[in-house]
């Protein structure tokens, strides 16, 4: 059975004016929808039609010499990651337990946005920053590469930020940092982050 | 006939000379290319607004790194294995530079070796540059012998750089050597070939080739005006790519000489007022052809 990707939880206009329509038309309709397209390609009447789409990536990614499958399973699993921890009217504060593990390993909640900023700032060329969950709760930061996902570390993630210039570039152009801002101060949905962390903590 | 030779003329001749003589031995830094063209002259082919940013921002904002890196490294008293004026020695010696400059030079150092290259070798589409009889002849006959054609070159190049993930270039690159002098290959990021082969990073074929022909395709080259259409903007690219830069570029690197990645386009010699000036950015090259200029000047009257 092809893969099918999940609809964007929201409407393509619903993050204006902090992520354009024309953005998720592209990033959504194109970029996300070719990589689904192209892995289902790849992996017809193979084994790895059987799995789950993790379960796809992790076997593409071969133990770090990954399979031409990688790129296209990583980049449509990290951008259904992507989709679903934003929302229309997001940003503002986590609260509760995530706030708490917040503050215990970053300092504040200013301390985060600052470190996740400074690793999407100096992922050169296309990656993704993330932030990851341990199984007690420690929080880092982290940046990846491409299509490469902290999954194939064996770690949780609970919040992404695409940083491939197509993420960006109609809105703001070379403006990486003022797309990092917006990102995080109103776009990320906390509530969607709170709830993979209490998951990945479970 | 006897010719005479007022003392106008020699002063000037000598004065120029002189001036080209003390700027090859100026320490020159490095800045980006001036280009021939104005921005929006490769409208409809690339657009005004990518040409502004890419241009006036990206390949700028890469120069400016280079500079402050380079010079926060002399500043500590770091020594270098080749001059910072020299962009080209810079990026074909990053693995004998110390860490951090080695990764510094080689993403920002990259940027600006690459789209030196990059826009130099950009004209008006339309331009008699453009058209495949702009190709000099020895340029022709190692692309039909490596490739047969050069629309098949032109398709293998446009193919491998439809490839490339994630953001990198695609080039066509002097190999040196003489049954296959030619070769395609791509790098990611801002990594290129002159490197050599970088730890951590994809094997690269053709490693240490000399780039002659490279096409941008990093997301900022064609997001504006394409969005994902990588194909529409590589067919847009051979529209405007400028085959007797190409041809220079092929002619110094069958000569052994660093491609010359400073002034648009050679400065002719003048009088003092508009003095010629040498190696402007990358390429020794540029003030060696100032100083023949020169002594060729002074020879003549004699």
């Amino acid at each position: 059975m092809p893969f099918t990707l999940p609809p964007l939880p929201y409407a393509m206009d619903a993050l204006e004016p902090h992520m354009s329509k024309r953005t998720l038309e592209f990033h959504y309709g194109k970029h996300h929808q070719a990589y689904l397209d192209n892995m289902n390609k790849q992996i017809a009447g193979s084994e790895l039609e059987a799995k789950t789409l993790e379960g796809v990536v992790l076997s593409s990614w071969n133990n770090g010499s990954p399979t031409p499958v990688f790129n296209n399973a990583a980049q449509v699993w990290n951008h259904t990651f992507f989709w679903e921890n934003m929302k229309p009217n997001g940003g503002g504060a986590p609260s509760g337990k995530l706030a708490d593990a917040i503050n215990a390993s970053f300092g504040s909640l200013d301390e985060f946005k600052a470190q996740f900023k400074n690793a999407g700032a100096t992922q050169f060329g296309s990656g993704w920053a993330w932030l990851v969950a341990d199984k007690a709760g420690k929080l880092t930061v982290e940046k990846t590469p491409n299509a490469v996902t902290p999954l194939v570390e064996g770690k949780t993630p609970i919040l992404t930020m695409d940083v491939w210039e197509h993420a960006y570039y109609l809105d703001v152009q070379n403006r990486r940092p003022d797309y990092m801002n917006t990102f995080v101060e109103k776009l990320i949905d906390w509530e969607a982050v709170a709830k993979r962390f209490e998951a990945a903590t479970a | 006939m006897a010719r005479k030779i007022s003392y106008m003329n020699l002063f000037v001749i000598v004065a120029a000379a002189a001036s080209a003589l003390l700027a090859c031995s100026a320490q020159a830094q490095i800045q980006q290319v001036a280009l021939p063209y104005a921005l929006d002259a490769l409208e409809p082919e690339i657009d005004n607004a990518t040409m502004n940013f890419h241009y006036g921002t990206h390949y700028a904002t890469y120069v400016n790194n280079t500079l402050a890196a380079l010079k926060n490294a002399t500043d500590s008293g770091v020594r270098l294995p080749v001059a910072t004026s020299n962009l080209t020695a810079l990026i074909s010696s990053i693995k004998r530079l110390p860490s951090p400059l080695n990764t510094t030079i080689r993403n920002q150092g990259g940027g600006a070796w690459n789209h030196a290259l990059y826009f130099k070798h950009l004209t008006p589409p339309g331009s008699p540059a453009t058209q495949s009889t702009a190709i000099s002849a020895p340029l022709r006959d190692a692309i039909n012998a490596n490739f047969g054609s050069v629309d098949n070159m032109t398709a293998a190049l446009s193919a491998a750089a439809g490839k490339v993930f994630g953001s990198g270039w695609a080039w066509l690159c002097y190999t040196g050597n003489s049954s296959a002098d030619l070769a395609i290959t791509t790098t990611p990021n801002q990594d290129n070939p002159l490197m050599g082969q970088l730890p951590g990073a994809p094997a690269v074929s053709a490693v240490g080739c000399t780039p002659i022909l490279g096409i941008d395709v990093w997301e900022h080259a064609y997001y504006l005006k394409h969005g994902p259409k990588r194909p529409a903007y590589l067919e847009a690219f051979w529209k405007v790519l400028n085959w007797q830069q190409v041809s220079k570029n092929y002619d110094s690197a069958v000569q052994g000489l660093e491609l010359d990645l400073s002034e648009a386009a050679p400065r002719a010699l003048e009088a003092p007022s508009k003095a010629v000036s040498a190696g402007s950015s990358s390429s020794g090259s540029a003030g060696f052809g100032a100083m023949a200029a020169a002594a060729a000047a002074l020879l003549a009257l004699v």
